[in-house]
């Protein structure tokens, strides 16, 4: 299922990737304390493409991903950059910002039982959506949209889905139609925050199907957010690791998941059960990862890490390459001279 | 939602009957002998049995009962021991008069129970939403009487801008103007302690909601943050309509003493009066209109709800 | 009595999305239940020792009628008859405590009873009770109270009596909500499947974990029914006269509304004062066992 890439000179240049993150920080703020969820966070999303941030709950994998849309509003305080195609987007007056959300970037939540207003027919949700993009003018036209739009997402009865309310529809339907009103205005970039761990099993292949499908139609870049290195590792693209709001380790997800660089990644995969492998050979990283505003000075996963230094434990290693393609935030993983990462 | 409001219908039909019951056992309990108290202590034993025969009084409850039923059924809800009259059509214009000035204080409790509860979620720091906090906290616990006497004592008797009793002027027209004026103060008086519920309900409510994930979704969708609050907003109607249905139970009941402060003629001003002069038969028939009237209004309520709610009229 | 389930105000915003694994505070009672639980302990104090401490409550001396509050010898004036207002007061708090407690000991026994017998029983024995207590739903609950002390006829016990009766209906939904989300957990289905018999399930298992929500729910109730028992008083179908009684102290001093405004103000505010007590008590004691409870009609 990996994404091809375009070869298209574009899709190199940077300055016009669809979505570039650079040094990204979140910060939340109540009248009490503030706490740093997501600290300097880079990486680069091209067209066509996907990027996975991989992580478990409370590394800030979500909040990255929310950050980048500003849904947080006052509660957050959002440093650094995020670009779409070189335009700046932190710090955009509220209604470019709206436009931009939906828009450009739309986002898939996790619940689609959240993500829907449970007192409004599925087709009036999606035509109020195309109507405030200006996607489509006439009522009629909105309504036509809406049903291409479902049946787009493989519903087979667009016309009766439409006219529902989402109570009336199963977990899977529900979601296909809040991802037929996330690329109802054709986004350049889709967040998808853990789409599948609301459904059942059976339904989660075909929701990601779904999604790479849609993405092969029409050169969406994906950023995807998961905590399932399964989910990861189907998808391809690149990813990115993250631990305590800070990415770990980054590359394509072929060379990360098959030959990890960073000690928290090899700990993640070990974890796994592999086919083939006795039950005894499991094993889990040692301790829990550290709460949320409590995170350790100097390497984070340091207190966990079985090849921690004694320097881990006071400088927090930056993210570096590694190797062609790749990156890590470890001395371990680099034997070589620390070579900071270009952006 | 044919079907819906169908069933709701159904369900009333054995609560309208348990309702029944329950106002006939309240006329058996009654300590004390009715022939006798009827007739006097002169009564010779030959009217005493001409009495109780005449009243049904020597047949077994349950036929007691049916008897009983049949009449009310037919409107006769018996004749008053104080006034000597029918009790039904008294009944009947107390009862008009106690929905006006209730549907005024609904009307006043929902509008100042939402801002309060509004304005204290949206705003939960400040000094604002701690007052409105505290007045939702007092208006549940303060006696009714307690108000209107407060209300009287300011507004009426001291600064003497509106009238303290009754329905209209006796020298006036009886126009709108009249009754709007002689409404204001009771009907703000019954409004307070379900405007204090509403508010504390409503507050928990928009938290709710507001807490759900539809609302960074459609925010997530580019729409605009008025809109986004007309999803919320629209979402914690049912749920009002829950606690609006709950209070009309109480503004019914609380009329009572607001009615006796203001000497409103409504029900509870009739039974009121009637308590003094032990005229059981209007207190029970202004009971029973009472509770049909709040089985009626709850079924408006519940159609309402499946109205705004699909999930409900599944 | 009203019941809402209020989230943490300092929740981060989308805590959904961002984890906070803070550690677990300790539950405790706000500064303002606890200030509650201060006055509700100060009005039993003044309830039992109270009426010895003051003068006879009905001696009254026609000549000093009406006198303002701080006057000589009479901290809160004297009523329309010359009476002490303060010595009623205080000699009135056994009695006014009484009319809103007794109801609700009686309906919290009565009411736990039925809704646990009703979440224990099958579908029949469910239905006959709850929609038996469903038709007192269907009442306007002051006026049933009304209706019912009417005909039983004035005086504390009847008063007493007619607010049991419309307290047990919601005490037994709260009972029997409880009772069946336990009777759905695993462990009642292994009791069940040991052999014991109902009633040892009812007392040992299901009445334990019953007993903390309806704690809290007639520790609000009773600020309800204190202000429920004084309105019976006030329409004069609680105690009689000369009987000093919160209630009816309100009904004596409106007479004089015009005259001494203040006079009426002094009972309904010791009514509201023990009303609120209770509530802020109940909403302390929610918050600190963490009990939900469902809101009262």
């Amino acid at each position: 299922m990996t994404t091809s890439l375009e070869k298209d000179p574009a899709a190199t240049d940077t300055t016009v990737a669809p979505l570039q993150v650079t040094d990204l920080t979140t910060t939340f703020v109540s009248r009490h304390r503030s706490v740093d969820v997501v600290r300097g966070v880079s990486f680069t999303l091209r067209r066509g493409e996907t990027m996975m941030l991989l992580g478990e709950s409370g590394s800030g994998k979500s909040v990255t991903a929310r950050s980048i849309m500003q849904l947080y509003g006052s509660a957050a305080k959002i440093g650094g950059s995020v670009t779409m195609n070189g335009r700046e987007l932190l710090g955009l007056p509220a209604p470019e910002l709206r436009s931009l959300r939906g828009g450009q970037v739309a986002l898939i939540p996790q619940d689609p039982t959240g993500a829907l207003d449970p007192l409004r027919r599925i087709g009036s949700q999606l035509v109020e959506v195309l109507g405030v993009h200006g996607v489509a003018t006439t009522k009629q036209a909105a309504r036509r949209r809406a049903e291409e739009l479902l049946a787009m997402v493989g519903i087979p009865d667009p016309k009766r889905v439409a006219d529902s309310y989402p109570h009336q529809l199963s977990g899977g339907m529900r979601q296909r139609a809040v991802i037929a009103i996330a690329v109802s205005c054709d986004p350049q970039v889709l967040i998808a925050d853990e789409p599948t761990t609301a459904l059942d099993v059976t339904v989660q292949a075909q929701i990601l199907e779904l999604i790479v499908e849609l993405q092969q139609r029409s050169g969406t870049a994906v950023l995807m957010v998961t905590h399932d290195v399964g989910v990861a590792r189907d998808f391809g693209g690149r990813i990115g690791v993250m631990y305590a709001g800070r990415l770990v380790e980054e590359g394509p997800a072929a060379q990360v998941l098959g030959e990890p660089r960073h000690p928290y990644t090899s700990g993640l995969l070990a974890a796994l059960p592999t086919p083939g492998v006795a039950r005894g050979a499991l094993r889990s990283i040692v301790g829990s990862p550290p709460p949320v505003g409590a995170f350790p000075a100097g390497c984070a996963f340091a207190p966990r890490c079985p090849q921690a230094r004694p320097s881990c434990h006071e400088q927090d290693p930056p993210l570096v390459t590694v190797a062609p393609d790749r990156a890590a935030a470890c001395p371990v993983a680099n034997p070589g001279p620390a070579q900071e990462r270009a952006a | 939602m044919l079907g819906y409001v169908g069933r709701r219908l159904l369900m009333a039909i054995p609560i309208l009957f348990g309702v029944s019951i329950v106002i006939f056992i309240t006329i058996k309990i009654i300590p004390g002998d009715p022939v006798a108290s009827l007739l006097g202590p002169t009564g010779s034993p030959e009217a005493r049995a001409a009495l109780t025969e005449r009243l049904g009084l020597n047949e077994p409850w349950p036929v007691q009962y049916v008897t009983w039923l049949g009449h009310t059924l037919t409107g006769d809800l018996g004749t008053s021991i104080a006034r000597r009259s029918d009790v039904a059509p008294m009944v009947l214009d107390a009862l008009m008069n106690t929905l006006i000035l209730s549907a005024a204080a609904a009307v006043i409790a929902i509008v100042l129970g939402v801002a309060v509860g509004a304005l204290t979620a949206l705003r939960r720091t400040g000094i604002l939403a701690r007052l409105g906090n505290a007045l939702a906290l007092f208006s549940i616990s303060v006696p009714q009487y307690s108000i209107g006497l407060l209300l009287i004592i300011y507004l009426a008797a001291g600064a003497g801008l509106f009238p303290v009793s009754g329905m209209y002027n006796p020298n006036g027209d009886g126009g709108f103007v009249d009754l709007f004026n002689h409404l204001i103060l009771p009907a703000v008086t019954a409004a307070l302690v379900p405007a204090g519920i509403i508010a504390r309900m409503f507050r928990s409510s928009v938290l709710d909601v507001m807490s759900m994930d539809f609302v960074e979704a459609l925010t997530s969708r580019g729409l605009s943050h008025r809109r986004v609050m007309v999803h919320a907003f629209h979402n914690t109607v049912p749920s009002l309509l829950t606690v609006a249905g709950l209070q009309i139970g109480y503004l019914l009941g609380g009329v009572i003493f607001v009615e006796a402060v203001f000497a409103w003629p409504g029900i509870g001003l009739l039974v009121y009066q009637s308590i003094t002069q032990r005229d059981l038969p209007v207190i029970q028939a202004g009971v029973l209109v009472s509770a049909l009237a709040f089985v009626v209004l709850n079924l408006v309520v519940d159609a309402l709800h499946g109205l705004v709610d699909p999930r409900i009229r599944a | 009595m009203t019941a809402t389930i209020e989230a943490s105000p300092n929740a981060v915003p989308g805590s959904g999305a961002a984890p906070t694994t803070a550690p677990r505070r300790r539950r405790r009672m706000t500064v303002s239940a606890r200030i509650a639980a201060g006055v509700v302990a100060l009005i039993v104090l003044v309830a039992i020792v109270g009426p010895l401490l003051v003068g006879d409550p009905n001696a009254g001396d026609a000549a000093r009628r009406l006198l303002p509050a701080g006057s000589a010898g009479h901290i809160l004036g004297t009523d329309g008859q010359g009476r002490d207002v303060f010595a009623r007061l205080i000699d009135g708090t056994r009695l006014s405590l009484l009319a809103g407690l007794v109801p609700v000991l009686f309906a919290a026994v009565v009411g736990t009873t039925l809704g646990v017998t009703a979440g224990l029983s099958g579908k029949w024995g469910h239905r006959a009770i709850m929609r038996t207590l469903d038709v007192f739903y269907a009442f306007p609950a002051v006026l049933l109270a009304i209706a019912i002390a009417a005909a039983l006829g004035s005086g504390i016990s009847n008063s007493i009596i007619a607010l049991a009766v419309i307290l047990v209906p919601p005490v037994a939904r709260v009972a029997e909500t409880e009772t069946r989300r336990l009777a759905d957990l695993d462990y009642m289905d292994a009791a069940r499947a040991s052999g014991a018999s109902r009633l040892a399930i009812a007392t040992r298992q299901v009445l334990p974990n019953v007993a903390p929500p309806v704690v809290v729910y007639c520790t609000a109730l009773i600020g309800l029914s204190i202000v429920y028992a004084a309105g019976l008083s006030f329409l004069g179908l609680g105690v009689s006269p000369p009987t000093a009684e919160w209630g009816l102290m309100v009904s004596d001093h409106t007479q004089y509304i015009y005259t001494a405004p203040f006079l009426a103000a002094i009972p309904a505010l010791a009514i509201l004062v023990a009303s609120v007590a209770f509530n802020v008590l109940g909403d302390g004691l929610r918050d600190l066992l963490d009990v939900r409870s469902e809101a009262r009609a």
